[in-house]
């Protein structure tokens, strides 16, 4: 007689573990959510608007749509002594190489003007810097797992392409580069875990490009190990005042305030539902929208509704969308969920009018519109980094470059920023001669007219230096016969 | 409450719901003749999806029929495999083999990730096409998988009392001794079964990942997990109640969604399931159509 007593146990124990699975949040605590943004602390972008003012919408001028501005030469500083190199890097000459040249300080120079006030905590003694010769150690931690590897994934092998070809060319003045990563699944107990393996055990000189959004506690443990961190993601906007921690992202206030401003002016949209992923860069996108943007221009979440990883059901909220009269939605979660979702909608054929579907730099990836089709046609998202499904020589270069070691990688905002974060490390290590973290970071308080070779706006050259955040401008994108094309120009956030 | 939005919602979670109960007839057709909670299937049923996405899903170049046929016979060898290797535990504790199989599920998984990597992938549907229900529409994949769970359910009932196999599998559940007594090979049975129910998962895989378009290594584990509500409420024995009791449980778990202030509590929808579960539990009475667990 089989015992149906201890299996309906195990049962029951079963459903118990999946329902708590259902409900776990992603991370300890949300991040702050500054309602005033970093645009009303001062940071202004370079060249940008006065506070206040509207975002300027411009068409897509010339120089954004992939030609590199008059002036700017494509030579290159090449990253070893010898073989071809892989990007189109600093120019050799013309304004902006005076510019990077002026922010690179001499040997035993006073710090430049545009040098960041140094944060609370004093860096602490670096490492031992490796011997002449010796590969570079960069750590790296992404979610090569789990729900956000679709975005973690291609972001890894976009770094990974980058250093890789360093290497082929004969590494940074002879130094290789050995970037050790470790699969963290999106979970922050598993990046904590991760981290100090690479820092006590693997013995990283610099934590490198990573994709970290669910763990904002990475950045005070490196802070305090003293390993900078050249490559943050920016999702987590207690990154920005750490002065060990650099990064050519940009958070999620300054997507959200370009972005939803566009969609409702464009579509005059009113009520907007939010769907979103309950994790705590998800919630920061919702209260940015709810508390901050929509009081301000007219608009009003009127329902909101979290959703897990493992939620298969999209069609009951869509029809409950529906009988609120919800005017348009916005998609804020990982691109699986985004896809669910999407396809759920298009089976009910629910789009809803006149604003239809929003997404943001989550979603940003090959995969959702490939998988969507001309349903999505119209769907917006942002990105502070020139798209790479439009053609210009630095992401033609970057395609070029991640074909030649991986096949079949997703492009979108998060693989960009792992190639352009790996390039920008490669960038500082060259600058700085060594990897000795004290000289990285002294390097990188110095960049404060970055040129990104074409991944960001060219009109305004990028601070990267630490300490605060800094001010980007931002493309919007949109979905079209399975696809992204390039919806703006460079549109600068406003202030709220 | 929109009640009519509800009960057109419901109407739709019940399809669906059914066609989700496929894995919960696979599990109580295991059980009830072998004693093993079979959490392998779950696995069965990621594997068979997988399957048809290399085959068909990234454009491998197969037709979807050879695709999904193909698919079918791996989850079928896999059932076997997994049976073989639950041989020498079949006098070991419910918890036991329960474990075991939970062990099989893991080394499916690790192979999944081995064979295709840890990301997600995009499967599409098998077939398009919706049918509206007043503002709802219901995919021609659920209502088919529906279709499919149902028929398992009445032809395997049907199976089991008219067909020397399979009153031959009710016989081992009950009592493998007498049932070895009276010329019943129990080795050979329990594979059939094991195939059988491997079958029927393989089937759930394809259907369920299909219709959801996102395909990972553990989606179709969590819809194991969640057609266990259904398993319980037809008392591990009932292939109909089961059936039936997935519907419900799907149609609830709608209904709970379109409601604006359940929906919203993170969770709340997904663990529908379990509260149903945990509410029989604590308050059906001893003797009750929801079998004897």
């Amino acid at each position: 007689m089989v015992s149906r007593r201890a299996a309906a146990v195990l049962v029951v124990l079963a459903l118990f573990t999946g329902a708590c699975s259902s409900g776990s949040k992603q991370a300890s605590k949300a991040p702050t959510v500054e309602a005033n943004g970093p645009a009303t602390t001062g940071a202004a972008a370079p060249g940008g608007s006065p506070s206040g003012e509207a975002s300027t919408t411009s068409p897509i001028p010339a120089a954004v749509a992939g030609n590199a501005p008059a002036g700017e030469a494509t030579a290159t500083s090449a990253p070893g002594s010898s073989g071809v190199t892989p990007t189109t890097r600093r120019s050799a000459s013309g304004p902006a190489a005076q510019a990077s040249a002026a922010n690179s300080p001499a040997p035993n120079s006073a710090p430049g003007p545009g040098r960041a006030a140094p944060g609370p905590n004093p860096v602490p003694p670096s490492g031992t810097p490796p011997a002449p010769g010796q590969p570079y150690k960069i750590g790296g931690i992404f979610p090569l797992s789990g729900g956000i590897s679709a975005l973690g994934r291609p972001a890894e092998q976009a770094a990974r392409a980058y250093f890789q070809s360093v290497n082929d060319a004969g590494g940074i003045d002879g130094h290789r580069i050995d970037f050790v990563t470790e699969d963290d699944g999106g979970d922050p107990n598993r990046t904590r875990a991760a981290a100090e393996k690479l820092v006590e055990r693997d013995g990283i000189s610099i934590m490198g490009p990573s994709f970290t959004p669910f763990s904002p506690d990475l950045v005070p443990f490196l802070e305090k190990k003293g390993v900078p961190f050249i490559g943050f993601d920016g999702v987590n906007v207690e990154g920005f005042s750490s002065p060990t921690t650099v990064t050519i992202g940009a958070s999620i206030a300054p997507h959200a305030r370009v972005l939803v401003p566009y969609w409702v002016e464009k579509t005059h949209v009113k009520r907007i539902a939010v769907v979103y992923l309950d994790v705590p860069p998800a919630v920061t996108y919702l209260k940015e929208t709810r508390d901050v943007i929509c009081p301000k221009i007219g608009c009003q979440v009127v329902d909101a509704q979290p959703v897990q990883f493992n939620t298969t059901d999209y069609t009951s909220m869509l029809l409950r969308f529906r009988s609120e009269s919800v005017e348009g939605v916005f998609i804020v979660t990982d691109p699986g969920s985004a896809v669910k979702m999407l396809l759920q909608a298009k089976q009910q054929n629910y789009k809803p009018s006149p604003g239809g579907y929003l997404g943001q730099h989550g979603i940003y990836l090959d995969l959702v519109p490939s998988s969507c089709g001309s349903f999505c046609d119209g769907i917006l998202a942002p990105t502070s980094l020139f798209p790479p499904q439009v053609s210009s020589p630095a992401t033609d270069e970057m395609r070029r470059v991640v074909g030649k070691y991986f096949s079949n990688v997703d492009f979108g905002y998060f693989t960009e920023l792992g190639y352009v974060s790996a390039r920008m490390l490669v960038d500082i290590l060259h600058q700085a001669g060594t990897a000795d973290r004290d000289r990285v970071l002294d390097v990188a308080r110095h960049m404060t007219a970055y040129d990104t070779g074409g991944f960001t706006n060219p009109a305004h050259p990028v601070d990267i230096s630490p300490g605060r955040e800094h001010s980007r401008d931002i493309i919007i994108m949109r979905m079209e016969k399975g696809t992204w094309k390039q919806e703006t120009g460079w549109l600068t956030p406003r202030q709220f | 409450m929109n009640l009519t939005l509800t009960a057109e919602a419901a109407a739709r979670g019940a399809v669906v719901g059914t066609g989700a109960g496929l894995l919960a007839v696979a599990v109580v057709l295991t059980f009830r003749s072998t004693g093993v909670l079979n959490f392998a299937l779950g696995g069965v049923a990621s594997v068979s999806a997988f399957v048809v996405w290399q085959l068909w899903g990234r454009g491998g170049g197969l037709p979807i029929v050879p695709s999904v046929v193909i698919a079918l016979v791996v989850s079928v060898v896999l059932g076997l495999a997994c049976e073989r290797v639950m041989r020498p535990l079949a006098s070991a504790p419910v918890a036991v083999r329960a474990i075991a199989t939970l062990g099989l599920l893991l080394l499916l998984d690790g192979g999944i990730v081995a064979l295709w990597g840890p990301a997600d992938r995009f499967l599409p549907a098998l077939s398009g096409g919706a049918v509206p229900f007043g503002v709802v529409r219901v995919g021609s994949q659920e209502i088919g998988l529906a279709v499919v769970a149902i028929l398992s359910a009445v032809g395997l009932g049907l199976w089991t009392r008219t067909r020397p196999l399979g009153m031959a599998s009710l016989a081992i559940g009950e009592d493998p001794a007498a049932a070895r007594l009276l010329g019943v090979r129990p080795q050979r049975v329990t594979a059939v079964i094991w195939g059988l129910s491997a079958l029927l998962a393989g089937m759930a895989g394809v259907g369920l990942s299909g219709g959801q378009g996102v395909l990972n290594s553990t989606g179709m584990t969590l819809a194991l997990v969640a057609a266990l509500a259904a398993v319980l409420l037809g008392g591990f024995e009932h292939l109909g109640i089961t059936v039936a009791a997935a519907a419900g449980v799907g149609a609830l778990t709608a209904a709970v969604a379109v409601i604006p202030s359940a929906a919203r509590v993170s969770g709340l929808v997904e663990s529908t399931g379990f509260l149903v579960v945990l509410a029989v539990v604590l308050l059906r009475p001893r003797r009750s159509l929801l079998g004897r667990a």
